[in-house]
């Protein structure tokens, strides 16, 4: 295995495992932040991980969590990377961002703000992030950012029930002026497993006639891109020869968890047959170069991949969709992403785009 | 893995590499080498020149054939085209050089 043909270019920074929200679909089930004091890795660890990391091809960080803002020193992270040379993506639930850290954002240069939203009214929104008065906090984080001229994403979490939300959204995000506005299927991990128990999903059907309807009509309706999240395989052949999909470059990319623990991604605080170490002690180029399940993972993905992903003329370019999703499901890193199962089984996924 | 070249004169004949799958959609056609995992998208005017390659014809033929049914284009620029798209396949090795053709 030579290391450089897998540059790290991107870092996933957890940077808290607690969320001030409750939402039903969250797919690492943080705890709360008033359920005890959390294990934070030092910022001395986490810049000295930046540094090894820089040596290995790292370009992108992005701060998620959990929700990220929970982390106190947060701002002082986001000067160092800034300083850094380094590009930042957020994602976070905007609920603890003010015109004050907006103003520190910009400052930081960050390349994209991505808020979650799941309706354009507060009902709709609180009762699936299951705090009251979320909604309004983060929309007003929207605005905080909108004044800053930051570059901003509204991401939503689609179940059945918030299907007749999409519109109403992406008029919404038009009116905040967001440039771009992500729909996310809600998956089975976490505690979307729990929203797929009760039905509440969105079925595979619904999803690529919803994935149509934005192409043909909704998205030329609104200036805000709206990106809808599916397999390449399932995307219309306009889609797949037009603009760039969004993808999960899971082979150029690591996870670091709020205590240091290293993971292919956040899917490491649940499935943590999938961490592969600690900032704290372990060296993250060791660990990058050397260990057993990213060699497997690049030696497996997409050559090995099994099911209907094994069998995608995309498989290449799509790596599976999600492999965290998968291995959640299935334990096992190759087997096949649930919604091209799920297509496949429904005779809905395009057989010229089927091989063997 | 059958030897594939950049370089495409008229008096080849090209013929599709077996090894590779062709998949036809509405409006074009995926090409995909599984072995590399290289894909290429033709449209409906790509997919029509690329049937024209039946290992019989040459790349002269071809072009006359194009001139023929676009009449109202420059002939030089059908033919650096078509060459072009031609190099371009046999290169990713969609497209092989037959050995020996006929006329």
């Amino acid at each position: 295995m030579v290391p450089d043909e897998f540059p790290l270019t991107s870092l996933y920074l957890y940077l808290s495992e607690r969320c001030n929200l409750r939402c039903r679909h969250c797919w690492v089930s943080p705890p709360a932040p008033e359920d005890g004091d959390e294990q934070v890795m030092e910022l001395s660890v986490l810049t000295r991980t930046i540094a090894a990391a820089k040596e290995l091809g790292l370009g992108t960080v992005k701060l998620t969590g959990g929700e990220p803002f929970l982390r106190k020193d947060i701002v002082e992270l986001m000067r160092y990377l800034h300083g850094e040379g380094l590009c930042i993506d957020i994602e976070s639930n905007g609920t603890m961002i003010d015109n004050d850290m907006a103003r520190v954002i910009k400052e930081c240069e960050v390349r994209q703000v991505s808020v979650s939203l799941d309706g354009a009214q507060a009902a709709q929104h609180d009762k699936l992030r299951g705090i009251k008065g979320c909604h309004e906090k983060s929309v007003a984080a929207l605005h905080y950012l909108r004044a800053e001229k930051i570059n901003t994403q509204v991401i939503m979490s689609l179940y059945e029930e918030n299907i007749p939300e999409i519109e109403a959204l992406a008029a919404l995000c038009d009116d905040l002026e967001v440039p771009s506005f992500k729909i996310n299927p809600v998956m089975p991990t976490g505690r979307g497993e729990k929203v797929f128990q009760r039905r509440e999903n969105v079925d595979i059907e619904e999803l690529i006639r919803i994935d149509r309807w934005i192409e043909a009509e909704l998205g030329s309706k609104y200036k805000t891109e709206i990106y809808f999240c599916m397999p390449i395989g399932l995307k219309s052949l306009h889609a797949v020869t037009g603009n760039p999909l969004y993808e999960c470059h899971i082979l150029n990319i690591l996870g670091i968890l709020a205590d240091g623990t290293v993971s292919l991604c956040g899917i490491g605080q649940t499935e943590t047959d999938l961490n592969m170490g600690n900032i704290a002690k372990d060296d993250l180029t060791e660990i990058w170069r050397h260990h057993p399940l990213l060699q497997k993972l690049r030696k497996e993905t997409p050559s090995q991949l099994s099911g209907i992903c094994g069998r995608c003329i995309f498989k290449f370019r799509c790596l599976g969709s999600c492999r965290a999703c998968a291995y959640a499901a299935s334990g096992d890193l190759r087997s096949s992403f649930f919604m091209c199962d799920e297509a496949y089984e429904k005779n809905l996924f395009p057989a010229s785009r089927i091989y063997n | 893995m059958p030897d594939g070249t950049k370089i495409v004169t008229r008096e080849d004949c090209l013929k599709p590499n077996q090894e590779m799958v062709f998949r036809k959609e509405e409006e074009g056609a995926f090409l995909f080498d599984p072995h590399t995992g290289n894909l290429k998208y033709l449209n409906a005017n790509g997919v029509n020149i690329y049937e024209l390659c039946d290992g019989r014809k040459t790349v002269g033929d071809i072009i006359t054939l194009l001139m023929e049914f676009y009449p109202e284009m420059a002939v030089e620029k059908i033919a650096a085209d078509t060459k072009l798209f031609f190099e371009n396949l046999a290169a990713m090795q969609f497209l092989t050089k037959c050995e020996s053709h006929g006329s």
